[in-house]
């Protein structure tokens, strides 16, 4: 167990005994990390703030049923990534997202970019991912979650986890087939089993 | 391709996003290191998901004052003390706060129902047909059989923060010129009216002022166009 998972598994149990200070402590240790995966999802601030709020409050109710079967990082992004998707739906932000999707769906080719640009190129690709298979991403390369953990943040199974990973990248790809240098898709013979 | 080397090289390429993360075991990536080196696909598609990293973490993070949004949430928790939020209210298992508030309430109404009942009966019996010093006793300003005053129509759909008192519901209320029309039942959506001018100019003026309060979640001029 890591020195960080023993000081949440600290505070989180002061928040089971309704220790609102130590709820405040855990909320300021993680507003920043859960803005950094969130704000991948949505830019919509009040939607950001709204789903970080609505993810304490849930830990604030929930902490006692903490049963330490994961760290508690992946426990309460697990939250955030529910509270998200419930928020996202409420305001409607999901048919926004793909709308936006739509518009940077067909990224400007032009030869010979240079790096910068490229990587433009990128973040608008992964602009056009389906949510599931965009926060797949964010967690593996921004959080560096393993596989296993993500499969438990998004309380799904890490075969669906795979899939999406493989989704994405084959996406990724067929959107941008010159970025890596490769004309076609045909590496992609690695195939989901 | 041999089926063994297939094989590998499938390995290979679904394990390079857990290579580059750092989360992959240390005996998969031996397993598939030499592959990895060898292969111009994998070798692309590692160069390939190593930029994908590097366009997520290069874009940046909003700022949203931590300390600001803990007020909120406090405050939330606060008025919500360990009930469930009021739109969240699961019938089956009824908030804290509304068992300890229920008698109460339920005896506020009471009362309520037996002086209103009082003081129609009063009223009634001061204007009984046959006593003709009635409207002298009333007064001309009043009788009975005036219309009330009608409930304005509703204009404006409103959603407050549970946090929201009521004083400040009516001082909010007085200063856009409104009334309630319906307040909510089962859900969290007020139907409020005007007080007085009734035009559309009247009712996008409130609700920009409904909008401009912190408490305010919500406020939509009903039948605008979407």
């Amino acid at each position: 167990m890591s020195h960080d998972d023993v000081h949440d598994r600290e505070l989180l149990r002061r928040v089971a005994a309704r220790d609102r200070r130590a709820l405040e402590q855990l909320y300021l240790e993680y507003q920043r990390r859960l803005l950094q995966f969130l704000s991948r999802l949505t830019s919509q601030r009040e939607t950001l703030e709204e789903a970080i709020n609505d993810t304490f409050w849930t830990v604030w109710q929930k902490a006692d049923e903490f049963r330490g079967a994961s760290r508690v990082s992946t426990w309460v992004i697990g939250i955030a990534w529910r509270c998200t998707l419930k928020t996202l739906r409420r305001n409607n932000d999901a048919a926004a997202a793909r709308l936006a999707s739509c518009v940077a769906a067909d990224p400007p080719r032009m030869a010979a970019p240079v790096d910068e640009e490229r990587l433009d190129w990128l973040e608008q690709g992964l602009a056009t991912l389906p949510l599931e298979q965009r926060a797949t991403l964010e967690l593996a390369y921004f959080a560096g979650h393993s596989c296993e953990e993500i499969a438990a943040i998004m309380d799904c199974p890490v075969n669906t986890v795979k899939a999406r990973m493989f989704q994405a990248r084959v996406k990724l790809r067929n959107l941008l087939p010159k970025l890596g240098g490769i004309e076609d898709a045909s590496h992609c013979r690695g195939s989901q089993s | 391709m041999t089926d063994a080397s297939t094989s590998l090289h499938r390995r290979a390429w679904d394990l390079i996003p857990w290579i580059i993360n750092g989360s992959a075991p240390q005996s998969e990536c031996q397993a598939v290191e030499a592959h990895l080196h060898d292969c111009p696909d994998c070798g692309a598609e590692l160069e390939f998901q190593r930029r994908v990293q590097m366009a997520i973490a290069r874009k940046g993070t909003p700022d949203l004052d931590p300390h600001a949004s803990w007020q909120r949430l406090s405050a939330r928790l606060d008025a919500g003390a360990d009930a469930e939020l009021p739109s969240r209210l699961d019938h089956r298992h009824p908030s804290r706060f509304g068992r300890a508030w229920m008698p109460w309430v339920m005896a506020a109404m009471l009362v309520q129902a037996i002086a209103l009942g009082a003081l129609g009966a009063a009223l009634w019996w001061r204007t009984a047909p046959g006593d003709s010093n009635a409207i002298a006793r009333t007064g001309a300003y009043r009788t009975l059989s005036a219309a009330a005053s009608p409930a304005p129509q509703a204009t404006i759909r409103a959603v407050f923060a549970p946090t929201m008192t009521l004083g400040e519901l009516q001082a909010l209320l007085a200063g856009a010129r409104l009334r309630v029309v319906t307040a909510p039942s089962d859900g969290d959506v007020w139907s409020l009216g005007p007080a007085d001018d009734s035009t559309r100019a009247a009712t996008d003026t409130a609700v920009q002022a409904l909008r401009a309060h912190a408490a305010v979640r919500f406020a939509e001029p009903i039948g605008a166009s979407p």
